[in-house]
């Protein structure tokens, strides 16, 4: 415990993928920078209960799943036995704790100050307070607000019962249960079930809408949702759940929808129905900023909020919730402070569920160039024409790719499939190089690598590409 | 308190009173209308952001009064959240990026959002400071931060390379921030202060960036839709609503450095990609350039009214053809100074003597037209007045005469007019004119012609005899410096050998471009034509 009492140019609260990245940047440019985060170590929900545990524990599924799939190559392993303290320790030791540890290297030999364990509150517009390790008050010129989102916990299923789990508790692995409920079929749901079911638990999900993913095209989750069915026990779409009751035998769910069991019994229950921005009690009302309904905090091109000189990033400035959004926002925002002409204006965002097969795409989806009256061509490109994809024997993958009918230029990008997610760079590249479709098919891709098949989609926007005959157009 | 009259949109700063619909006693609400003002772009009205009653008017119908000017002098029954001054006008359409007519150019700087809602915290940003100026530099600061300051009080002298000037406040308050320093250079739209608003102050209308709808049915969404996260009411310097230019990250960061709009720049690389090289290419062009023929400013385009306010109307795209005649016309307008001297050509001869051919012509031959006729005289006559077959470079001080003659024939199509060029129209027969002119004209009418089909021409001929008229001022089709217009041909009584004889008169209408071709010259040309016209054995041996 400390006290302190500070003036700094600037002050980020918050040290996950938005604060740190725009306390480093900062002081690059030689701005003094004092960074506040409330955990001990740093990295946010990223590194500490979000993507990184569930990236880590998503490898332990994948080597899991392909010990099994050996067994049709010729390779016998015999079921795997699950040390779940070792696998528990390694995440957070060799994973967590390492990243935790870079991130401080990082802050500490680029003179960044962080104050760990510590939570800042606004007492005015140039002033917050501290409580935690650290206490006492910082006066600050310029501000950073990058205090991200937590899930978010409906009233229905917050029975105080430590059986009903949110992300963080799921990730934390207290168990393998043998049978689990996964409310909300999003990309949280799907992770984490995709995780737990490796390690043996029977999966059950049930998601509101009539589709898991909703905001994906449904050609993408069509082969994930083939492979997660034979791996889940069920997956109920357009079904609730009305509510939880915790009884010593589990967690008694009541489900509402066609062809569902009125009510069913799990031993641990994951809400995963969206997170929600962290604005409260960060004692706003102090200041000028203002926030929306849904308590985000709106900001202009330059990442200002309705105070010039407080700036937020990331999940609590707005959608889409992904680090790497909060990431280009820390550059955006520096920028801004060191008074060039930036703006955060991406032309594209990927985005990527890391399932088994992932799904990722970039740029415009169908279903929003239907929404917004975009004319489009679509060029599919199937995995069963890959030569890659056969070597791994994963042949369910697609990528298809969004061109403009007249230009060819590139729109937007999806593909389902291993490696994804590794994939889709590629394709933002192309969306802000303002590319057309002939740039990305006369640029040689490696063989053999799946990479292939985003080149042979371009192919398809001039004729047929080489593995796959001229297409019918699905033109709009 | 006094209210005063609110920004009323860029490069305006005064305005004059037309209508006043309030009295002393009167009370108000917020967004009555108070009085109604004229500017050289527009009337607007008023609108009052308080709810009050009114004390004193301190203005009359007639009076020219700048903004910030107190109108009314209140007592509030409580200040209403400020409300722009009739935000309903859209900036005037600019032509789209290839045409090098001026457009009033929004300042390029990225538009930031007005601290709404900030309390009456409003960013101040340098307005406009005359035609063609888009920055200076401070010289010296007439406050300091923290000070109360009033309406038009000066905050900072500016020097531009035309003046020193003030640069007042637009409304009374405390500057909550100067941003700016003495010997700083800044930029038009540049915010140089932060003022927090005295109460019962209307918010200043943000100049808004343009947010035009084009023509094109394929648009693309500038931002990526997985949701994105701006809330406030600026766009992206790349304009909202338009599809992007093709241009990278970086690329475009070095546009918003320099102040570039990429609409305005031409893409080299493949697909109409804009590159650094581009970039970099259009500045140097725009730095060394003398100034363009069409000046630095041209007349402010008031925007257009609601129609439908006057009666029923229908809305209907406009064609590619039609916006790429549009911006032809446009430029020869702009560009070329022209005249149009009339004459006419005695044709009784002659077309006796083409009428006698074409009916003695097996069925199916290309038809023998007067259009036909007329490329023979038009291009004996550019052989002898090379000037009319040239263009002028005006940035490379050269005219360039064309030793080739190409002349294009204007087609009336249904979706427009083309107009397919005839190759070496001085190397051809009558009989291969024709047959030509026959093909270009049936490809026009069915779009078939190509693109090369259409260009190479070095002057053009537009035949409306067929249509009717006696005569008109046809346009130059750009870079041409010559136009040849012909109407309908009639009977007329015309002295001849001292008696009144009917001859058939074809009126001529040649336009020319008067940087390039004098008076007289334009005289001497349609006298040679008429010459040609009104004798076939002379135009036989003479073309």
């Amino acid at each position: 415990m400390s006290e302190i009492n500070s003036t700094t140019p600037l002050l980020v609260i918050g040290g996950g993928p938005g604060g740190y990245p725009a306390a480093l940047h900062a002081a690059d440019h030689g701005i003094k920078v004092i960074l506040v985060d409330a955990e001990p170590g740093l990295g946010g929900v990223c590194t500490n209960r979000g993507c990184i545990p569930s990236k880590a524990l998503l490898h332990v599924a994948k080597l899991i799943r392909e010990a099994e799939e050996a067994e049709t190559w010729g390779v016998h392993f015999e079921k795997p036995k699950v040390d779940l303290d070792k696998l528990r320790a390694h995440v957070q030791q060799k994973v967590i704790g390492k990243l935790n540890n870079g991130i401080g290297m990082l802050c500490k030999g680029r003179g960044v100050e962080v104050i760990k364990g510590t939570r800042a509150t606004f007492l005015d517009s140039h002033s917050v307070k501290l409580e935690g390790e650290t206490t006492g008050t910082i006066q600050f010129e310029k501000c950073i607000i990058a205090t991200g989102s937590i899930p978010a916990m409906p009233k229905a299923f917050a029975i105080g019962d430590p059986r009903v789990m949110d992300s963080t508790g799921a990730l934390a692995m207290p168990d393998i249960p043998k049978r689990m409920l996964i409310v909300g079929g999003g990309y949280i749901g799907l992770e984490i079930g995709t995780i737990y079911a490796a390690l043996g638990t029977k999966i059950v999900v049930v998601e509101f809408t009539d589709g898991l993913l909703p905001a994906a095209d449904r050609d993408l989750v069509k082969p994930l949702e083939a492979r997660l069915r034979e791996h889940f026990e069920a997956i109920h779409l357009n079904t609730k759940v009305a509510g939880v009751q915790a009884t010593p035998q589990g967690i008694v769910a009541t489900l509402e929808g066609k062809d569902v069991p009125a009510s069913e019994t799990f031993d641990r229950v994951l809400i995963s129905v969206g997170r929600r921005p962290n604005s409260a009690g960060l004692g706003l009302e102090k200041t000028q900023v203002k926030l929306d309904e849904k308590g985000y905090i709106p900001v202009d091109l330059q990442r200002c909020t309705s105070e010039p000189h407080i700036l937020a990033i990331g999940d609590v400035a707005g959608e889409p919730g992904l680090a790497h959004k909060a990431t280009a926002e820390a550059k955006v925002a520096v920028e801004t402070l060191l008074g060039e002409r930036s703006e955060f204006s991406p032309r594209a965002i990927p985005a990527v569920v890391f399932t088994d097969p992932e799904i990722a795409w970039a740029g415009i989806t169908e279903r929003e160039a239907k929404e917004q009256n975009v004319a489009y061509d679509k060029l599919s490109f199937p995995w069963a024409a890959s030569g890659r994809a056969t070597t791994l024997g994963r042949n369910e993958g697609l990528t298809k790719m969004l061109v403009d009918p007249e230009s060819k230029r590139i729109l937007g990008v999806g593909i389902v499939g291993i490696g994804a997610g590794e994939m889709i760079a590629e394709a933002v590249l192309a969306i802000e190089m303002g590319a057309v479709s002939r740039d990305l098919a006369d640029s040689i891709h490696p063989h053999p690598t799946l990479s292939e098949t985003v080149m042979e989609s371009a192919e398809l926007a001039l004729g047929a590409a080489t593995h796959v005959a001229k297409p019918k157009k699905v033109a709009r | 308190m006094d209210f005063r009259l609110p920004e009323l949109g860029e490069g305006i700063s005064e305005a004059t009173v037309v209508n006043i619909g309030v009295k002393t006693g009167d009370a108000v609400k917020a967004g009555q209308m108070l009085l109604e003002v004229e500017t050289d772009k527009a009337s607007m009205p008023i609108p009052a952001t308080f709810d009050g009653t009114i004390v004193n008017v301190r203005v009359k119908s007639g009076d020219k009064i700048k903004v910030g000017h107190p109108l009314v002098e209140y007592s509030s029954a409580g200040v209403a959240a400020p409300a722009p001054a009739n935000a309903s006008r859209k900036p005037a359409e600019a032509p789209a990026k290839a045409s090098p007519a001026p457009a009033p150019a929004p300042a390029p700087a990225p538009a930031k959002a007005v601290a709404s809602g900030g309390g009456d915290r409003r960013e101040f940003k340098l307005p406009a400071l005359g035609e063609g100026i888009d920055g200076g530099t401070v010289v010296s600061l007439a406050v300091n931060q923290g000070d109360t300051v009033k309406a038009e009080q000066e905050l900072f002298t500016i020097e531009t390379d035309k003046a020193s000037m003030p640069v007042p406040s637009p409304f009374a308050g405390v500057v909550s921030e100067l941003k700016i320093k003495a010997g700083q250079k800044i930029s038009v739209g540049q915010v140089v202060a932060v003022i927090a608003a005295s109460a019962g102050v209307a918010a200043p209308v943000s100049a808004p960036p343009p947010t035009q709808t084009t023509s094109r049915s394929n648009t693309e969404t500038a931002v990526a839709t997985v949701a994105a996260p701006v809330k406030t009411q600026t766009e992206p310097s790349n304009g909202a609503g338009k599809p992007p230019v093709p241009a990278g990250p970086a690329t475009r960061r070095l546009a918003r450095d320099m102040g570039v709009d990429l609409y305005e720049v031409a893409g080299s690389a493949r697909g109409g990609r804009v590159t650094i090289d581009d970039i970099k290419a259009f500045v140097k062009k725009k730095l060394t350039q003398p100034a363009t023929p069409t000046g630095s400013g041209g007349p402010v385009i008031p925007p257009l009214p609601d129609f439908s306010k006057y009666g029923p109307i229908e809305k209907k795209p406009v064609s590619n053809i039609r916006r790429k005649i549009a911006e032809n016309l446009t430029i020869a307008w702009h560009v070329a100074p022209a005249v149009t001297q009339f004459d006419l050509a005695d044709i009784t001869d002659l077309e006796a003597g083409r009428k006698r051919i074409v009916d003695g012509m097996p069925k199916g031959s290309p038809k023998i037209t007067m259009t036909v006729l007329a490329m023979k005289a038009v291009t004996a006559a550019l052989k002898e007045f090379p000037n009319f077959n040239s263009s002028l470079d005006v940035p490379g001080g050269m005219q360039i005469l064309k030793q080739y003659y190409h002349v294009g024939i204007a087609v009336d199509t249904e979706r427009g007019l083309v107009v397919p060029v005839i190759r070496d129209a001085d190397k051809k027969s009558i009989r291969e004119l024709a047959k030509e002119l026959a093909e270009l004209a049936e490809k026009a009418r069915t779009n078939k012609l190509t693109i090369d089909e259409m260009r190479g021409g070095t002057f053009t001929i537009t035949n409306l005899g067929g249509v009717g008229g006696t005569a008109f001022s046809p346009i130059l089709n750009y870079p041409e410096v010559a136009i040849l217009g012909m109407s309908r041909s009639s009977l007329q009584p015309v002295v001849k050998d001292g008696a009144i004889v009917p001859r058939l008169m074809l009126p001529l209408c040649l336009t020319y471009d008067h940087r390039v071709i004098d008076g007289a010259d334009g005289a001497r040309f349609t006298t040679r034509l008429a010459q040609l016209f009104s004798d076939p054995i002379r135009l036989l041996m003479e073309s």
